[in-house]
């Protein structure tokens, strides 16, 4: 006498999603523990040329006309990142054209000195970088216009790489991203002042 | 048979070395302290050399089983041919080797371990002619009666 398959009972829907949503958050925590570090947000506020209080602008503040909003923050942009060596593998640069809001900017990989690893090593030493690679930054940048705010988001990625190595290689362990594009930041700051000024008075 | 274990052992130990000086480049640093491979760049500097010597070893090797070919008639200039085999298969195989230790060589100045190693493979693939004919005789030879 054989008795019949006994039937078990399918998981319910409800189940499935409460696992699936944990899992969902356990993921997002472990990845966002690894990478928490890498990002960073700043802000640039900017005034029009009308706006200047009493009729004179002070020269800390960046003052773009209406419409020349784009064109400033890429040029800014743009003459930042060439003067920290920095090349731009995307977007592709047309000359006179803006780099859209939202588009994220890549530069190429650029070798970092040993006194930065060890400058970044005092400062972060739940992050010290082992001394025996060398080091280079790639850095993703974008940017948008809310109300009178340049909003940049940017993202240092560290690659690493042996002296005989043939290419770079991203390197897995933790590190302080901010301490890589701070200098960068201090720059386009500098910058989109530099061409506040250079566009204030045609 | 002699003559075929003591080829087949230089070709094993080259592409030993060979092997052997790749790895050398993943624990040894430079002058400042600087590792010359990471441990993910062996497989990709390897690779290379593994294509070569895979290619010739596992002729070789075959031959140990297969033999093709039939025996020369005659065996009167034999230990010439096999001094002559011994040149070739050495004038091959030390190049390949010189060029991959090229950055214990020179102390770093060249464009890159996988480059010397490409170096090394063309050399190979020109000198080829070298080891061709000398393979085909000493490993794909039926033995004489």
């Amino acid at each position: 006498m054989s008795h019949p398959p006994s039937k078990r009972p399918l998981p319910r829907v409800e189940s499935l999603a409460k696992l699936g949503f944990a899992a969902l958050a356990v993921a997002v925590l472990v990845l966002s523990s690894c990478a928490s570090t890498q990002v960073e947000t700043f802000t640039v506020e900017f005034q029009r040329p009308a706006m200047g209080a009493g009729g004179t602008q002070t020269a800390d503040v960046v003052i773009i006309r209406p419409g020349m909003e784009l064109l400033t923050v890429t040029t800014a942009i743009l003459n930042a990142l060439g003067q920290l060596s920095f090349g731009i593998e995307d977007p592709e640069i047309v000359p006179g054209e803006a780099i859209p809001e939202r588009h994220n900017v890549r530069t190429d990989i650029v070798p970092i000195g040993q006194e930065s690893i060890r400058a970044h090593n005092d400062q972060s030493q739940a992050m010290v970088l082992p001394a025996d690679a060398l080091y280079g930054v790639r850095l993703e940048l974008s940017y948008k216009i809310v109300r009178s705010e340049f909003y940049f988001v940017t993202r240092s990625v560290l690659y690493m790489r042996g002296s005989g190595s043939p290419t770079w290689r991203e390197y897995k362990g933790s590190y302080d991203g901010r301490f890589f594009f701070a200098p960068v930041r201090d720059v386009l700051i500098k910058r989109l002042k530099d061409e506040s000024d250079a566009r204030r008075d045609p | 048979m002699k003559s075929r274990i003591i080829l087949t052992a230089i070709w094993l130990l080259a592409f030993a070395f060979g092997v052997g000086i790749i790895e050398s480049y993943l624990h040894i640093r430079d002058e400042q302290g600087i590792r010359i491979l990471l441990a993910e760049d062996r497989i990709a500097c390897m690779r290379p050399l593994l294509v070569l010597y895979g290619a010739y070893i596992s002729g070789i090797l075959a031959f140990w089983y297969l033999r093709p070919f039939r025996p020369s008639p005659s065996d009167k200039v034999e230990r010439v041919r096999f001094r002559l085999a011994i040149a070739c298969t050495l004038a091959f195989n030390a190049p390949i080797l010189y060029l991959v230790a090229q950055w214990h060589v020179t102390g770093g100045t060249t464009q890159g371990v996988l480059a010397d190693v490409r170096t090394a493979v063309t050399w190979a693939a020109l000198a080829s002619f070298l080891v061709g004919p000398v393979n085909l005789y000493y490993f794909g030879m039926k033995p004489r009666s």
